[in-house]
């Protein structure tokens, strides 16, 4: 994934998230879409909600969290997890 | 001629709101049909609100009101976060776009808005930065889709405008204008002058959008009003004028500057409709000095009296309790009117005939599908 | 006065002139047609419905009317008409009853923003509710009918309609919707219950409408949502019922939603309200006995009943 690309929330938009026995209901207020999300999709989230960061940097702060997985699976999760959030527009691409 | 016009409920309902007070269940059911045909449901549930006399509605039709208020709400939340998505896709691309109609109402908080549901954005920007505003929307989502080689040729090559661009997720419609009347129009205003005298609005702390300037913004309603071809929400636009009018007419020199800036931006004709009908049909108090101008810039002749008959017919509710004698004559007449102002005939006939030949073919295929 | 105290040559005058004005719940329709097919039916199937005491106000204007000119005898239609819009495409005009069930469902569910309303049967028993969503060809209907055949009341066969308020479900009885093969298999399953006229070839296949228990049809209790079953019928299945999570039930019943979409975050807080006080199943049957079993199990309490079964 190319460096120039960092991921935001939209700062437009207001996240709403409840917990579930499955994972978390997202409502984003303007685009009013509702979204199952999972427990690492949120935290992603909860990261990025601080500053837009691009891919490595975001591994660096995840992995802290996931210490017990590789640093390939994580990325391959992270990727799958930017993809899935990036195309229901819960994130966005900036580029830098 | 007094039972037609008392049957006009929702029109003496925005006349001379107090009426209410005297309601029967009958007149409320009258009231709420029309209302509803007219799309101004939660607009006169605000009107009836302004003026102290939500107690007096009964509760089953104050949830149909309630029932709107609630469309509406959401409606203008989603659309200043649309307006901001917008803002966003063109942020490095060119200057902030000025928004117009019903979302710039919306997002500069004037009454205009109130109740009201508004389906499009339409955004005005110089007409030099029109394939670059078009590429950076894309780029977010928005596009033209399928739009057949004719359709495609109207909008660029006749009409000047891109056709409307829906955004690939979310369905949202963006019409983007660099002028506000067809270029192929007997009138032709300026857009340059119109871009350059927008003003800025404050949505938020953070935001802010460019909108049209008071008189201009009141122009622009007038010049799309009396160019329309159809007038399904005739009357319910004739009202959003009426609160513009209403609104800004609070700023001092308001009515002075919109008639000399009518004649600077060719829009004196629609302007003198305006005046008119907003007076004859809503009571709107129209200066008589302005008038007496607008008379004389625009004299009366007896095309007047065409429009007056059409006119008086249209700018009512689609309810057919309010229809009259000759209301189906009133709406072919402007329908046709509408295409001669856009356009001229030599483009004019090929057009409704290629589109009546179309419509036909619609009718054919929905007859073999039965 | 219910519907069927009027005459028939009364109620046929009606239906020509002034309408017939109609209550289901909350709501008042006035019900205008020339056609006898449409007359015939609904004076079968909604012959227990009140008739509202005041004709001054309805809340929605519906006829069925024969289009001008000469279509009315080659290849005859009939137009839904809404208060003098037409909003829908022409059907043959023996579709003319089906049209008039499947035009009131559209006015409830594009105009009553008041409350949020998503696509999905009710049923009720002992005040507890229980939705199911409705995916085609999941069964909800012929399990509704069945349903409510055996003791469970009615709300809607259609439309769960939730007060954001007070997150109660408000009953818009109307006659259950029975398509293709379900409606031999109600025949037989529910000798006793009333079924209008077959009419074939419809978008939806055949369809026939089971009348309401006269009960139903005039209770105007709200009921507290207790449960959210995703039914599926699946030919020689076994009968199972398993806990679906909550978080995805959520975006089910926002996608089988009419209206949460242009509620915005009402929409969502209703929902979101809803799927806090319901618990969430999926529900696979062959065996309408079974079935019923089940739901009456759940209702008598049976906690931990789906990890049992």
């Amino acid at each position: 994934m190319p460096e120039c690309i960092r991921w935001a929330l939209d700062s437009a938009s207001e996240y709403h998230f409840r917990e579930w026995d499955d994972g978390f209901t997202l409502f984003l207020e303007g685009e009013n879409s509702v979204s199952l999300i999972s427990p690492f999709a949120v935290t992603l989230l909860d990261i990025l909600a601080h500053e837009p960061l691009g891919f490595a940097e975001l591994l660096d702060r995840v992995s802290v969290d996931y210490p017990d997985e590789s640093v390939d699976a994580l990325g391959q999760l992270i990727e799958d997890a930017l993809a899935g959030l990036s195309q229901r527009g819960i994130l966005i691409r900036r580029r830098s | 001629m007094p039972n037609e016009t008392s049957k006009q409920v929702l029109l003496n309902v925005l006349r001379h709101p107090q009426q209410v007070q005297t309601f029967g269940l009958k007149e409320w059911d009258l009231l709420l049909r029309q209302a509803r045909r007219a799309d101004m449901l939660a607009t006169v549930h605000q009107w009836l609100t302004r003026a102290g006399l939500a107690g007096y509605i009964p509760d089953k039709v104050e949830k149909h009101f309630t029932a709107h208020a609630n469309l509406v709400h959401a409606n203008q939340t989603a659309i200043k976060w649309e307006v901001a998505q917008i803002y966003a896709a063109l942020a490095e691309v060119c200057d902030p776009p000025v928004v117009l109609k019903g979302a710039a109402y919306v997002l500069a908080g004037i009454s205009a808005a109130e109740g009201r549901i508004f389906n499009d954005i339409d955004i005005l920007v110089p007409k030099q930065d029109i394939n670059k505003v078009e590429q950076a929307l894309f780029l977010a989502g928005w596009s033209a889709g399928h739009l057949d080689a004719y359709d495609q040729k109207y909008y660029r090559t006749w009409m000047h405008e891109l056709p409307p661009l829906q955004h690939m997720r979310r369905g949202t419609v963006v019409d983007v204008h660099h002028t506000i009347l067809p270029e192929t129009g007997h009138l032709k205003p300026d857009a340059q002058k119109l871009l350059s005298a927008a003003v800025t609005a404050a949505v938020r702390d953070d935001f802010s959008v460019r909108v049209l300037a008071p008189v201009d913004m009141v122009l622009h309603s007038a010049a799309h009003l009396f160019h329309e071809g159809e007038f399904d929400h005739g009357l319910r636009d004739l009202f959003d004028l009426h609160r513009l009018l209403i609104h800004f007419s609070e700023e001092p020199d308001f009515w002075q500057t919109l008639v000399k800036r009518a004649e600077v931006l060719d829009l004196v004709p629609p302007l003198f409709y305006a005046a008119r009908y907003v007076q004859a049909i809503l009571q709107t108090p129209v200066p008589v000095p302005v008038l007496e101008s607008l008379n004389r810039l625009f004299p009366t002749t007896p095309i007047t009296r065409l429009m007056d008959f059409c006119y008086q017919r249209v700018l009512v509710s689609d309810h057919q309790s309010c229809r009259r004698r000759f209301t189906g004559l009133a709406e072919y007449l402007l329908f046709v009117r509408s295409h001669y102002l856009r356009m001229p005939l030599r483009l004019l006939l090929p057009h409704l005939i290629r589109k009546a030949f179309k419509r036909e073919a619609g009718k054919a295929v929905v007859d073999n599908e039965n | 006065m219910n519907l069927s105290d009027l005459s028939p040559t009364e109620q046929q005058h009606r239906f020509s002139s002034r309408g017939v004005f109609l209550k289901t719940g909350p709501l008042i329709f006035c019900i205008r047609s020339p056609i006898p097919q449409v007359m015939d039916s609904t004076a079968t199937l909604y012959g227990a419905y009140e008739l509202a005491e005041n004709e001054d106000f309805a809340d929605f204007y519906v006829m069925l009317k024969y289009p001008a000119g000469l279509r009315k005898w080659y290849h005859p239609q009939v137009l839904f008409d809404f208060d003098g819009r037409i909003p829908f495409k022409p059907l043959p005009a023996s579709q003319a009853f089906p049209m008039l069930e499947w035009g009131m469902n559209w006015c409830i569910a594009n105009h009553c923003h008041q409350w949020l309303i998503i696509h999905a049967a009710v049923v009720e028993k002992d005040g507890q509710g229980v939705i199911l969503p409705a995916p085609p060809g999941s069964g909800k209907s012929t399990l509704c009918a069945a349903l409510v055949g055996r003791g469970w009341r009615l709300l809607s066969d259609e439309l769960a309609v939730i007060d954001p308020a007070s997150g109660k479900l408000i009953p818009v009885p109307r006659p259950v919707g029975l398509k293709n093969a379900s409606i031999d298999i109600i025949r037989q399953f529910l000798p006793a219950a009333t079924l209008g006229p077959k009419c074939k070839d419809t978008r939806k296949g055949t369809v026939a409408h089971m009348a309401v228990s006269a009960k139903d049809c005039v209770n105007p209790q709200w009921v507290q949502p207790r449960w959210i079953v995703y039914p599926k019928y699946e030919a020689g299945s076994e009968t199972l019922l398993e806990p679906h999570g909550k978080g995805d039930s959520l975006v089910q019943l926002a996608s089988n939603s009419f209206n949460s979409q242009v509620l915005g975050s009402q929409g969502y807080e209703t929902l979101a309200r809803l799927t806090a006080a319901t618990d969430a199943f999926d529900f696979r049957y062959s065996k309408l006995e079974e079935a019923i079993h089940i739901f009456d199990r759940l209702c008598a309490g049976g906690k931990g009943l789906a990890r049992a079964e």
